[in-house]
């Protein structure tokens, strides 16, 4: 280590004003010889200088609303904007629950299930007592093993008016009036 | 009911602390208002970025917050406070050089963005300034941590060394040798901005 490395390590204390009187005077002497620790102190001078000058910024004029939301207190009409920190898990499964409990009620007594009970004429063996069971089932299954033909279509059609049978029947029209025809 | 308040020079950090610890929220408000803006700058010059800098000291609030118990009065409250925003700051800088360890920018050379302080007049000597500002802040991005976090306590914070000691839990001789060390290599990064100001001056 030569003399300036030495010396060195004490730069900061003299600008601060730390140094005992021996040791700065020890300092000042070897600075009186030496231009580079001298231009080397000069420097260490502007840059702290510099730095304590450097310009300071200011916080978000929200900062502290949104600290606070965060805290959970506060004024929180104006917290909308942000995010809640803290998620929970309530409201979603609340939600799902009510959905779920909306859609199952729906499909028990949806229409696509029709609880048909209807007793048919007794001169016709055509759909006996069929409970629960889907009209287009009936209608490719049942009715053309069992049933006895019929006097004219119309009176197949005004048959299915009747018994409010929806769409997807015209198979079994069709059948029936085959039937008619053999 | 009776309004409490707050006289910025008679009440003491310690004795707010004391009452938010005793169930005052109203005295944690005056700390924030007291220290949200020096923080700001403490953790804005570490990290060099101002949106990150602000979710940091927010978060040290947080922590304040959260754990107002853990605070003895063996400590003075800034000491508290600085050593939770430096060690989310050396936290964030960390989670950085992992993410550029990982990152494809890593092959590129990166320039980075500064928050370059609002100019109201626009005089030529301002920029020059906000220049000079911008130059000094890359000089300390490029300082080690254990560096930077010394020099931004003494220089741009003003502490005693004998509280720096206490934030960073290190001996005072080793926060005088790293405050030293530190000057050096600034002084010789931005040699040629001193150079420059000296042969203006003369």
């Amino acid at each position: 280590m030569n003399n300036c490395d030495k010396f060195q390590q004490s730069f900061s204390s003299y600008i601060d004003g730390d140094l005992t009187p021996d040791s700065r005077k020890h300092l000042e002497g070897h600075l009186e010889l030496c231009p580079r620790c001298t231009e080397t102190i000069y420097r260490m001078t502007r840059l702290r200088d510099s730095l304590l000058t450097l310009p300071r910024i200011k916080t978000s004029a929200e900062f502290e609303q949104k600290l606070q939301h965060y805290l959970g207190y506060g004024n929180r009409l104006n917290m909308a904007r942000y995010p809640n920190r803290q998620f929970s898990w309530k409201y979603p499964v609340i939600g799902f629950a009510v959905v779920f409990f909306i859609a199952g009620f729906f499909m028990m007594y949806s229409p696509s299930h029709p609880e048909v009970d209807f007793n048919p004429p007794t001169e016709s063996s055509f759909s006996p007592n069929i409970s629960g069971q889907s009209v287009n089932q009936r209608d490719t299954d049942k009715i053309p093993a069992t049933s006895q033909p019929l006097d004219t279509p119309q009176e197949a059609d005004s048959l299915y008016q009747n018994n409010d049978l929806e769409g997807g029947s015209n198979n079994t029209i069709k059948l029936i009036k085959e039937s008619k025809n053999r | 009911m009776e309004k409490k308040t707050f006289n910025k020079n008679k009440v003491s950090d310690e004795k707010l602390i004391a009452r938010f610890q005793q169930g005052d929220v109203q005295a944690f408000d005056v700390l924030v208002r007291r220290y949200k803006d020096q923080l700001l700058n403490y953790v804005f010059r570490f990290v060099g970025n101002r949106v990150d800098a602000e979710d940091i000291v927010q978060e040290t609030f947080l922590r304040v917050y959260k754990n107002k118990h853990y605070y003895k009065e063996i400590a003075k409250f800034s000491t508290w406070v600085y050593t939770i925003a430096g060690n989310l700051a050396k936290t964030e800088l960390r989670r950085r050089k992992r993410r550029r360890i990982f990152s494809v920018s890593n092959f590129v050379n990166e320039e980075r963005d500064y928050d370059i302080p609002d100019i109201d007049n626009n005089p030529e000597q301002e920029v020059d300034g906000a220049i000079t500002d911008n130059i000094i802040q890359r000089a300390i991005d490029k300082l080690p941590p254990k560096f930077k976090e010394v020099i931004l306590l003494r220089d741009v914070q003003g502490f005693a060394y004998e509280e720096i000691s206490q934030i960073l839990s290190i001996p005072l001789g080793t926060v005088k040798s790293r405050v030293n060390r530190g000057r050096l290599k600034l002084q010789e990064d931005l040699k040629f901005l001193f150079e420059n100001q000296t042969s203006h001056n003369e």
